[in-house]
């Protein structure tokens, strides 16, 4: 389960109820400040976070998670392994987890939960519904050149940390300029570009710097740092389309598609 | 246990309380300066200052401690 992004108050019931009735809890927060209130919670709580060690790849660390919580599943307890954010966006070893535990005949449950993409669209007012949205972490868009399209909003997750396979320890600036100099063959210079950070604070707004694709190179990165483009120019409609729906009774006025 | 002395330690218990007391968030929603001092005689009024206007660096750091690494959970990508 997820404990969502901003502490305490991003928990769902279902989750809190989750975690109260387990036998042993696993959790990793992205704050050590959460981590006492968590611990208030059930008091058989034990921190992933050791797992993580300066040089160490991040598939080992993940590895050693998955098999800490697939342990205590094997000893028959009821086990709550508890993610900052949303427990299947972004993270890998959660995922993992719910597959071993199922594959070895255990039942095994993924619960939902505010993740940073659910801040992002409430803090920068941004609502997938209108031109739809494109969410990409930014080592797999850059690697694989993902097919994108400038007139629908693009997210860009984990810009800090482009290339880097190991524990983080500082953001690659390096990694940030061969993405924004990859973006400029797409975007004019002063198209906005937002750097944006939601809280993980139980109150307190988010961190959100406005830039250009041109200057967003001066931003300075943290580890949670998300690269917002909203759309350039509107898609236009296609006519033969229209018409085809029009056959069906929808009225043609674009609004009241 | 949450990496920070005096007011960084405060300021954490007081997030701790906030996420558990709907009486105490009420408070702050209403006056979040005058429930921040009152919960936390001891803090600053930069560290006031940064959670009010989301200073989310200034924050992090007060509340880190020396020897961590970034906490990131992500995605692997594949190659």
């Amino acid at each position: 389960m997820g404990t969502g992004i901003a502490f305490g108050v991003h928990l769902t019931p279902q989750a809190r109820r989750a975690i109260e009735r387990a036998d042993e809890v696993f959790y990793l927060l992205a704050e050590h400040t959460a981590e006492a209130w968590f611990k208030r919670l059930n008091t058989n709580s034990h921190s992933l976070r050791r797992h993580y060690a300066v040089g160490r790849a991040r598939r080992e660390t993940y590895e050693r998670m998955v098999e800490e919580i697939l342990d205590a599943v094997r000893n028959e307890k009821n086990v709550c392994a508890a993610f900052y954010g949303h427990p299947g966006v972004f993270a890998s070893p959660s995922h993992e987890a719910v597959s071993r535990a199922r594959a070895d005949g255990f039942p095994a449950t993924m619960l939902p939960a505010v993740s940073a993409e659910d801040c992002l669209f409430a803090d920068l007012g941004v609502d997938p519904g209108q031109s739809g949205c494109q969410s990409y972490e930014a080592t797999d868009f850059l690697l694989r050149r993902r097919t994108f399209d400038t007139s629908v909003p693009l997210i860009l997750w984990q810009v800090a940390f482009i290339g880097i396979t190991s524990a983080p320890v500082a953001p690659n600036a390096h990694g940030f300029g061969v993405l924004v100099d990859y973006l400029l063959g797409f975007y004019a210079e002063a198209h906005p570009a937002i750097v944006y950070q939601a809280s993980p604070y139980p109150v307190g707004p988010a961190n959100i710097g406005e830039f250009t694709v041109g200057n967003v190179r001066k931003a300075e990165l943290d580890g949670m740092s998300t690269l917002y483009l909203p759309p350039s120019a509107d898609a236009s409609e296609d006519a033969e389309m229209r018409a085809l729906l029009s056959g069906s009774g929808i009225e043609s006025s674009s609004e009241s598609l | 246990m949450n990496g920070g002395t005096g007011d960084t330690a405060a300021l954490a218990e007081f997030f701790g309380r906030l996420a558990e007391d709907p009486a105490l968030y009420n408070d702050y929603i209403t006056d979040p300066v005058g429930t921040m001092r009152a919960a936390t005689p001891t803090i600053s009024e930069d560290l006031i200052a940064a959670v009010l206007q989301g200073n989310l660096r200034k924050l992090s750091k007060s509340f880190a401690r020396d020897s961590d690494s970034v906490v990131i959970l992500g995605t692997l990508v594949r190659g």
